[in-house]
């Protein structure tokens, strides 16, 4: 028998959707309008005339080309980082017995804890001191650091639930560390790596601040902080701000909606089993 | 199927797990055992006796704290599991599960650089040999528990390993499967002739598999031998209670002369037992329940007591008798008539009996000769002692 769902949680998950979708829907609205008045003055109505020509202008005079390069290869490099150096610490922190253990793991869920305005100050003068100022590991490596708690957790939590025999039999059959890390460990934790890489690759490729912040060299911008451009002193073309925020939005929603699944999975792994 | 065999010698093996530490106060203290060539060597014991740690030691995966351990006379102590040539099978199997059937089979032959065709040809072998032709392109979920054994039995029969170690490989089976994989074991040592050692707490399984037996308790080997030896000579109290089920039977006894007082009235003993111990001497009769004659009268020699519990199981009935020493249980024949709440007695077979002494546990005089082809109802009653 189908379980029914209570009205009023059907109710609470609608005004839950319309609340996460509405600025989405204003975006989407906006950046088919064909001025600033219209997409102020009737934020929700139908554009007057749809007016595709903001991607247009968005993606040449928003040099989105460029910045999209840097995009992809901070977050390619971040997932990359995160699920490698995390799948390693999370296998050691729940199969290997050393010193400072439970030191260490208090250290990760401190990461999930702090804000990134309690380090930000201290993060910028590390980076100045190792003249990765203005560069794309400016912010790759404090992205790795931010998403590195979640994802040793995860790995950690899943890799405890499988049996230490496995160790030992690869053990036996002389496969070395990195490929035992490569072929076994790595395919079985594959919900899990899943998981952090969706997470990881949403929260590089959307953020903001540390983007903004260290990174003031055109070459080095990503797409985020390059739409900026279009907002000046004086004037903001509003039409094709959104246009290229809707485009930047479309590959973090498409990525989701393939991974779905995955993730969810991933995460249940992690955190129940 | 060419499988190379090997001795195995373990001298002094020590376990401690913290440096210092005296070797009583560890797992091991100080094991000495030599497996033959082709051998079906059995550890058994009850949990946490250290038969699971000294299998780990020979294979590799638990350091060994003193001592020394060879395989096939070589010192094996501080090589790695992957090149002391063995392979083990664990009780959870261990297979990989994101790998089918043939790669579980394959990996391992894959690391160590094994050509491609010698690989197939070797799983080829074992899969005929273990029936696994028709789940080779299965993953592990797909399969059942007693298959999963098969896979894992394969995995370590493709090695052709000097030496294979068994890790309680039934425990995770239901009983009507561990009785068939038992017998499936047993053909396949009948077959490979290799050296085997199987770590079990069941004592079916070391009774029925092995060459030889090696009974543990709290990290010391309490006697080695063949399984009826085990059974019909143990050396102490130990191992006379861990082997047989039911389980032998224990009571309060005192040496007399050339009797055996058990409920202040005489047994006979038997020659080998007369001067064991010096006289007066509180010991405790061991006796198993196959070798008690049920009286129906309660006026002679023997145990007293009032049937509790009767068992008929077809071919024997088990009887349970209240007695003032706690339950006895003895294994009658088939037919035997009794019922709960009878007054009987419960008379010892004096060549079966063992004595051993109270606290330490030791055995007082010789043990009884090994039991022969003849049932236990051929061999008469302990009489009154003159």
């Amino acid at each position: 028998m189908a379980e029914r769902r209570a009205p009023w949680l059907t109710l609470a998950l609608a005004l839950l959707a319309a609340v996460v979708l509405a600025p989405l829907a204003w975006v989407v609205l906006g950046s088919l309008k064909p001025s600033n008045l219209e997409v102020f003055d009737r934020p929700f109505a139908a554009p007057s005339r749809l007016a595709w020509e903001n991607y247009a202008r968005a993606v040449d005079e928003g040099h989105m080309g460029s910045y999209l390069v840097n995009s992809l290869l901070v977050t390619g490099l971040t997932v990359l980082l995160v699920v490698v150096l995390g799948a390693w610490a999370g296998h050691a922190l729940s199969k290997r017995r050393f010193p400072l253990r439970p030191v260490f793991l208090a250290l990760f869920v401190l990461g999930l804890a702090l804000p990134v305005e309690a380090y930000l100050i201290h993060l910028g003068g590390v980076l100045e001191a190792l003249g990765l100022h203005d560069s794309l590991w400016a912010l790759i490596l404090p992205y790795t650091a931010q998403s590195l708690p979640l994802a040793v957790l995860l790995f950690s939590a899943y890799f405890t639930t499988l049996p230490r025999e496995l160790e030992e039999v690869a053990l036996l059959d002389g496969v070395s560390t990195a490929r035992f890390y490569l072929t076994i460990l790595l395919p079985l934790a594959r919900p899990v790596v899943a998981t952090v890489a969706v997470l990881t690759a949403l929260h590089a490729w959307n953020e903001f601040l540390l983007a903004l912040l260290f990174v003031s060299d055109e070459r080095a911008k990503t797409l985020p902080v390059g739409m900026i451009a279009f907002q000046q002193s004086h004037t903001t073309d509003y039409p094709a701000l959104l246009a290229g925020l809707s485009l930047i939005s479309l590959v973090s929603l498409a990525g989701y909606v393939v991974f779905n699944r995955q993730v969810v999975r991933g995460v249940v792994e992690g955190a129940v089993k | 199927m060419r499988v190379p065999m090997a001795k195995v010698e373990l001298k002094k093996i020590v376990k401690r797990y913290k440096p210092g530490q005296p070797p009583a106060v560890g797992r091991l203290g100080g094991v000495d055992l030599t497996i033959a060539d082709g051998e079906f060597f059995i550890l058994l014991g009850p949990s946490g006796c250290g038969k699971s740690t000294l299998l780990r030691m020979v294979a590799g995966l638990e350091e060994i704290s003193g001592g020394e351990l060879s395989i096939d006379g070589r010192r094996v102590n501080d090589v790695a599991p992957k090149d002391r040539d063995i392979a083990m099978v664990f009780q959870s199997y261990a297979l990989y599960p994101h790998m089918t059937v043939r790669d579980n089979l394959a990996f391992g032959l894959r690391m160590r650089g094994v050509a491609a065709g010698e690989i197939a040809r070797r799983i080829g072998e074992a899969a005929k040999a273990l029936g696994l032709d028709a789940l080779m392109e299965r993953l592990p979920k797909e399969l059942s528990g007693g298959q999963r054994q098969r896979v894992a039995l394969g995995r370590a029969i493709v090695r052709e390993p000097k030496v294979f170690l068994l890790d309680e490989p039934l425990s995770n089976l239901d009983a009507k499967l561990r009785g068939h994989m038992r017998v499936e074991l047993k053909r396949l040592h009948q077959r490979l002739r290799a050296t085997m050692i199987y770590v079990t707490h069941d004592q079916v399984e070391a009774m029925t598999l092995g060459d030889r037996v090696a009974v543990m308790q709290d990290g010391e080997v309490q006697q080695v031998g063949t399984p009826l030896e085990v059974y019909d000579q143990p050396a102490n109290r130990f191992v006379a209670g861990f082997l047989g089920s039911p389980t032998m039977n224990f009571v309060p006894a005192t040496l007399e002369g050339t009797a055996l007082l058990v409920d202040e009235r005489p047994l006979d003993l038997p020659t080998r037992l007369r001067g064991a111990a010096p006289a007066r001497e509180a010991v405790e009769l061991g006796i198993r329940p196959e070798d008690l004659v049920l009286a129906t009268d309660d006026d002679g020699p023997g145990i007293s007591g009032e049937v509790a519990v009767v068992e008929p199981l077809g071919a024997e009935t088990v009887v349970t008798v209240d007695t003032r020493h706690g339950p006895v249980v003895a294994r009658l024949e088939p037919g035997a008539t009794t019922r709960p709440g009878a007054r009987v007695r419960l008379v010892p077979l004096a060549e079966r009996m063992h004595l051993f002494r109270p606290g330490s546990g030791e055995r007082v005089g010789p043990p009884p000769p090994l039991r022969q082809d003849a049932p236990p109802s051929s061999t008469s009653a302990a009489e009154p002692a003159a």
